[in-house]
């Protein structure tokens, strides 16, 4: 697995150490080659010096040298040296200390610049020449070269390079130490601010560790998260927050599943109990044995279908649904019920109006919004449903009086299970009915809607594909 | 003893309604928290038993403004909400007991007596009273070694006459505790129950524990 923290580290720590490292080399290169620079400087000056106190004179060459003159070429350490040659690259005239045996790097040529070389002597030390030749001042009148016939003059001049090499060494410790130290300084501090960077994070991956399904409530707190972070926080939050949201739904709903099958199986084990203590009063019980059966049987059908529609493995036959017809069959299985209440069922809903759907699945739909609208509207109200044609949609609208209901309690109507009133709701109700009907909606992309009016008039609407 | 089930699955209440009368109790089943408030004020139930969720007014409710209207009727709540909070809610807010769905028969009846002693403080569910042994538990009344065979009614007045030792009740109260509101029984009934209850047990060869104030009632001391 990648790490941020071991990467951010390598690639900082490359990068401090290269940065350092190269500016330490950088300035150490300048001023090695500054010194050295200097050094062939103060070579090229002594040539200089020899060369004002060479003359000539009738064809001589002289060389105005006195001890003392010059005391590096008599040191006895290391000494400079110097050497003359004439222009064919005879020898004319060398310094004090430089042995017979050896002679300075030369060469038989006349250039207008200085050259510079370097080379070992027989004492075993490098030495670092410059050759310059001339042609040595007149001591007579100024005449041009030629006709004075004088030769030039090549004259070397080496110096041992030793202290250079010191002084390169030295400066190349003076910066490359403290630039070593400042790494080290450097990938400390790199160390501290990665950590320091990163703490969010690793907070961040404390908190969400501490999470399980025992403690959603719990939300990531970073009061002074970094801007980079805050927005991951937040859609964290967010995200533990649907979680919570899903896991509670998930419980109630297990909940309400058992609490709606409890309550069956208790009047079942009730009537049992007493049926079986005196079976002479208990006739009629057998009636309500099966009934408590029909109610069961109806919760898991409807808890199988709500599954499998959820699942979107519900099959779906798609081909035109006669509206008014299905609207009809649903009135009619809840007529009775409805004359009951003293209510009243209205359809207008047009002979040729049909849906592109499932005309299984509308009737479902269809048959428990009436069902849920005959229920819950009060005692002698009207049960509307009204059916429309808008351009390529069909509207299909069931409305009834829903004085108990709130605007708040419109987005859990889908809910399954969801009663406004914690009572049971008359008999045959599962709590199911607008869950399934969410949930065929959804299956069949079919649209539907929960409106409550000022009035208390609860509307369910569904928008459905014209099938012409 | 009267009974007072306040339940709105009408499986329950007819399921609950002939077991308990079968037991012993006078029943009234009412199937919302309106009129189950309206029953508990005026009723004079030894007890209650109380679903929450009811349509109208909720059980919680019910309760909340039964115990702020000063009644000291025992509660016991029948309810499928089963979570500790819930019954802790429900206790907290009066209810003298609570069981939940699905439950035993047996063991409602059960509570239900222990929850009439408790209201007539009387611990012990055995008493014996001029060589009669009545197991208020068992529902059984022994004279020596013989059970001593009573109607549910015959027993229920020796039961209410024996919860109140020591205190003359008169032919309406043990009307009100032996029969619902519902009950087209009289005073008569009350004292050929009576009648027949002295039978048996004077039949039994001891002596008859209940006495008459003429004009009053009866009183078993």
């Amino acid at each position: 697995m990648h790490s941020i923290r071991r990467r951010l580290m390598i690639a900082l720590a490359i990068g401090v150490t290269a940065l350092i490292a190269g500016a330490g080399l950088y300035a150490q290169g300048i001023l090695a080659r500054r010194a050295a620079e200097q050094f062939d400087e103060t070579l090229l000056g002594k040539a200089r010096a020899l060369f004002a106190l060479t003359e000539e004179e009738e064809g001589k060459i002289e060389l105005d040298y006195k001890p003392g003159f010059l005391p590096g070429f008599e040191r006895e350490d290391r000494p400079d040296h110097f050497q003359y040659r004439l222009d064919d690259g005879r020898p004319l005239v060398r310094s004090p200390r430089l042995a017979p045996t050896e002679d300075l790097p030369h060469s038989v040529e006349f250039p207008a610049e200085p050259i510079f070389r370097e080379g070992p002597l027989a004492s075993g030390a490098t030495y670092r020449t410059v050759q310059i030749a001339f042609v040595p001042r007149s001591k007579g009148p100024l005449l041009p070269d030629r006709e004075r016939g004088v030769r030039g003059v090549i004259l070397v001049v080496g110096s041992d390079r030793a202290p250079l090499d010191r002084l390169i060494a030295q400066m190349r410790w003076t910066i490359l130490g403290p630039a070593a130290a400042a790494i080290l300084l450097a990938l400390l501090l790199v160390w501290r601010m990665v950590a320091s960077g990163l703490r969010p994070l690793d907070e961040i991956s404390r908190q969400v560790g501490r999470l399980d399904a025992e403690n959603l409530g719990a939300r990531v707190a970073l009061p002074r998260a970094p801007s980079e972070l805050a927005p991951i926080v937040h859609q964290l939050n967010a995200l533990l927050t649907r979680l919570e949201e899903a896991f509670h739904r998930e419980r109630r709903f297990t909940g309400n599943v058992a609490h709606e099958l409890r309550t069956p199986i208790s009047e079942l084990r009730t009537l049992a109990e007493v049926a079986g203590r005196w079976p002479e009063d208990s006739a009629t019980f057998y009636g309500d044995v099966v009934a408590i059966a029909s109610q069961m049987e109806r919760i898991v059908a409807d808890l199988l279908l709500l599954a499998r529609c959820q699942a979107g493995v519900e099959r779906v036959e798609p081909r035109a649904a006669p509206l008014r017809q299905i609207v009809e069959a649903g009135c009619s299985r809840l007529r009775d019920r409805a004359q009951e209440k003293g209510s009243s069922l209205r359809v207008e809903v047009a002979e040729d109006l049909a849906a592109a759907s499932d005309p299984d699945k509308l009737a479902i739909i269809v048959g428990n919004l009436l069902e849920n609208a005959v229920c819950h509207s009060p005692s002698q109200s009207e049960i509307r449903c009204a059916a429309t044609r808008e351009g390529p949609l069909v509207r299909l609208e069931i409305c009834n009086r829903a004085a108990a209901l709130a605007p708040e309690d419109l987005a859990r109507l889908g809910e399954p299970f969801w009663r406004k009133d914690d009572a049971r709701t008359p008999l045959g109700h599962s709590g199911l009915g607008l869950a399934i009907v969410t949930a065929l909606a959804k299956l069949l992309r079919h649209e539907i809607a929960f409106t409550l009016d000022p009035d208390g008039t609860f509307r369910a609407r569904l928008s459905l594909l014209s099938s012409s | 003893m009267k009974i007072l089930v306040i339940e709105d699955s009408e499986r329950l209440q007819r399921s609950l309604e002939l077991g308990l009368q079968r037991s012993g109790f006078a029943v009234d089943v009412v199937g919302d928290g309106e009129e189950g408030l309206a029953y508990a004020k005026h009723g004079g139930y030894d007890a209650i038993v109380l679903d929450l969720m009811l349509p109208k007014l909720s059980g919680i409710e019910l309760l909340r403004r039964l115990r702020a209207g000063g009644s000291d009727a025992h509660v016991l709540i029948l309810s499928a909400k089963d979570q500790v909070e819930q019954r802790i809610q429900g206790l907290q807010l009066g209810a003298d007991d609570y069981l939940t769905k699905p439950f035993s028969f047996e063991e409602l009846v059960a509570r239900l007596r222990a929850l009439v002693r408790r209201k007539y403080q009387s611990k012990s569910p055995v008493h014996r009273i001029e060589g009669l042994h009545i197991d208020t538990a068992r529902r059984v009344v022994t004279r020596g070694e013989k059970e001593v065979a009573l109607t549910p009614h015959e027993y229920s007045v020796l039961e209410y006459l024996l919860l109140r030792r020591g205190r003359v009740v008169n032919k309406q109260e043990l009307l009100d505790h032996l029969y619902p509101v519902a009950g087209q029984a009289s005073e008569n009934a009350v004292e050929v129950l009576i009648h027949q209850l002295r039978k048996k047990i004077g039949g039994a060869g001891g002596g008859d524990p209940i006495r008459t104030r003429r004009g009053h009632g009866y009183l078993v001391e």
